[in-house]
């Protein structure tokens, strides 16, 4: 549900990263590789805001250009209405207390040669807060909090000696400990068992209820972003392709490239009224160099030369829900086909 | 007649801190042409098996009862040399992090050519070569792409090649460990699509080895769940979907985020699996299951018809 009261946390404007090829020795310039292309939106206090698409989709590149590990190509991201681009000294080290990022596979975001509580302290030391004592019940506390209680039983343990879940937790209460506003999960359950990533889903939902947090949720799987978001974008190629209200863009999806995604989800047990769109064309793509849209090599419905010479903005077609596709707006839209459920009767 | 029976099957390694039962009298059966999937959390032993399978188990590792027929013969009595034979030609496996199963030196197709030659020694390069290009076909990586190196590859495209290896010999049994686990979702699928088809088309047997109970459910006619060591639920993939008997069985289920149904009702499972060195000496699961009994703590449950092809390891059933 959003809430046009509350007032966004982080703005996005005309965000673009382009990571550049090795040149060779004989003069060629190499391939620019565009990640991210002129993409804007806001999340706001105290939502779970879900980045959803494939790898290769710009999806993490968005999350590390926020919390300042990389410099946009192009373009201005506002945390608190404070610009980042020229952030340094004093104002850089508040930032990075406000922002802290959980990254994707607890086995390498780990020092391995750090205990639980070195680990989960380091943060603490780094911003100069608290002395010894006062750090080591913090620790507890984020460590608590993310439901490794007692955290006796783990603070002088060593990530070897955590399952993938726990280490996963460890990482969570790093992040946590510093209190921050705002934090982008990186996928943070793809390296772990489907029964564990339940309890990493409900840790984050708990945090949002308790400290007020923002999370910006990175992941490939429409069924986890459904359950944790309230806001969904799905991004393809370095483009938002369609952005809106969890639930609405899941029911009621009108890019055929999330239509793809819901498509391509394992179905299992009572799949209620989700449909088959068939939109996706098995042809993998190759990146258009032209204007056109970046996932009309792949889609189905687009087969006129309106899709290959333009790509079509982002635009409102109901309460919230944008979209960027030409079939998507009132009285062109996609004819969906087929049930989704396996043994459905 | 069944193309692979497995009955009673143990499995043990000694650790430096005891000895570990991986896997404890797991029986079931594979018909040709059809696909079981195992599912359960990491350490459940569901790779244990698929090794035991493959005749591939670490030197540490031991299978101390049970038996493995395989078109009748028990795999498990077989020579070193005989099962050579059988592994690769009858029995293939796509192991699991495909992606570091190539050999990042040679070219994919070397690789797949020089599998096929391992098991056909009077076969020609050549003729070895255009193999490979049929295999590449079926699996569908471009013909331009053959010579590349594993890195030039995307994941999906590894994913593919490991599979146009497994079945470089035309093998009935495929075992697949974790295929799609670092795939994302529309690679996924277009694997899963993939494997069906091959499935269909050449009439194979396969076994899924998953934690992703949504994949198995997928692909599978039939569904084994594991939990400690043990296979707790088994039936046909609809029968156990609609009637999840096995309390962990349905755990996983609800722990499953969906598209449909209510947000608040993924609940995950409460606890951790017990230590299999000193496996608990009723029920595995009861010190996690909601309905547990104090019967349950002392008495190890017995196998349970539930339906006409669908049976569970639980003492609920009795009642």
């Amino acid at each position: 549900m959003i809430n046009d009261k509350k007032k966004p946390i982080l703005e996005i404007k005309n965000l673009s990263k382009v990571y550049r090829t090795k040149r060779s020795i004989f003069g060629d310039s190499g391939n620019d590789v565009i990640a991210l292309d002129r993409i804007s939106f806001k999340i706001f206090e105290g939502e779970i805001f879900g980045l959803v698409g494939e790898s290769g989709s710009g999806k993490t590149t968005a999350g590390r250009l926020i919390v300042k590990l990389e410099e946009p190509a192009e373009g201005k991201i506002y945390l608190e209405n404070v610009d980042l681009t020229g952030l340094k000294g004093k104002g850089l080290r508040a930032f990075r207390r406000k922002v802290q990022m959980i990254f994707q596979d607890p086995y390498q975001s780990l020092n391995p040669q750090l205990s639980v509580l070195n680990t989960v302290s380091e943060p603490l030391t780094v911003h100069k807060i608290g002395n010894g004592k006062t750090r080591q019940g913090l620790v507890r506390q984020a460590m608590k909090s993310v439901g490794l209680s007692p955290p006796d039983d783990y603070l002088h343990r060593y990530p070897h000696q955590l399952s993938g879940g726990q280490r996963q937790r460890v990482a969570i209460a790093r992040a946590m400990v510093l209190n921050p506003r705002f934090v982008v999960a990186d996928e943070p359950t793809s390296m772990l068992d489907a029964s564990i990533s339940a309890q990493i889903f409900n840790i984050l939902s708990d945090m949002r209820e308790k400290l007020d947090l923002t999370i910006l949720f990175i992941t490939h799987s429409l069924a986890a972003a459904r359950y944790l978001c309230d806001r969904i974008a799905v991004i393809y190629r370095g483009h938002l392709m369609e952005m809106g209200p969890a639930e609405e863009v899941i029911r009621n999806p009108k890019h055929p490239y999330t239509q793809a995604l819901i498509d391509a989800l394992p179905k299992f047990g009572d799949c209620g009224d989700i449909k088959h769109y068939g939109t996706l064309l098995r042809a993998d793509s190759e990146a258009l160099g032209g204007a056109g849209c970046p996932f009309y090599p792949r889609c189905r419905v687009a087969h006129r030369t309106k899709c290959c010479t333009g790509m079509p903005r982002l635009e409102e077609i109901s309460d919230s829900h944008l979209v960027a596709c030409y079939y998507a707006l009132p009285g062109s839209e996609i004819v969906t086909e087929g049930d989704a459920c396996f043994y459905a009767t | 007649m069944a193309l692979l029976e497995v009955e009673n099957l143990s499995i043990g390694y000694r650790t430096r801190k005891g000895y570990l039962q991986a896997v404890e009298g797991v029986s079931f059966c594979l018909e040709e042409g059809k696909s079981l999937g195992f599912v359960g959390e990491s350490g459940c032993g569901k790779t244990t098996i698929g090794m035991a399978l493959m005749g591939l188990l670490p030197p540490n590792g031991q299978v101390t009862k049970g038996r493995i027929l395989f078109e009748d013969k028990d795999l498990l009595q077989l020579s070193d040399s005989n099962m050579r034979s059988i592994r690769w030609q009858k029995i293939a496996m796509i192991f699991q992090a495909a992606m570091n199963a190539l050999n990042p030196v040679h070219r994919v197709d070397d690789q797949v050519a020089e599998a096929i030659q391992a098991h056909n020694p009077d076969l020609g390069k050549t003729n070895a070569m255009k193999q490979v290009e049929g295999l590449f076909q079926l699996v569908g990586i471009p013909e331009d792409r053959m010579r590349d190196y594993p890195h030039q590859y995307s994941g999906g495209m590894k994913q593919r090649a490991i599979i146009a290896m497994a079945l470089a010999c035309r093998p009935k049994l495929i075992i697949a460990d974790e295929p799609t686990t670092a795939l994302d979702v529309i690679v996924q699928d277009q694997i899963l699509k993939e494997t069906r088809n091959l499935q269909r088309e050449f009439n194979l047997s396969m076994i899924f080895i998953s934690h992703d109970i949504s994949i198995v459910a997928d692909v599978c006619h039939d569904i084994g769940i594991m939990y400690a060591g043990q296979l707790v639920e088994y039936g046909s993939r609809e029968e156990v979907f609609r009637s999840p008997c096995h309390p962990y069985t349905r755990a996983l289920i609800s722990s499953y985020p969906t598209l449909t149904g209510k947000k608040s009702q993924l609940t995950p499972i409460p606890g951790e699996t017990p230590n299999l060195i000193n496996p608990p000496a009723g029920c595995r699961f009861c010190d996690r299951c909601p309905g547990a009994r104090t019967s349950c703590k002392t008495e190890p449950p017995a196998w349970e018809e539930v339906g006409p092809c669908h049976s569970a390891l639980c003492h609920e059933r009795k009642l």
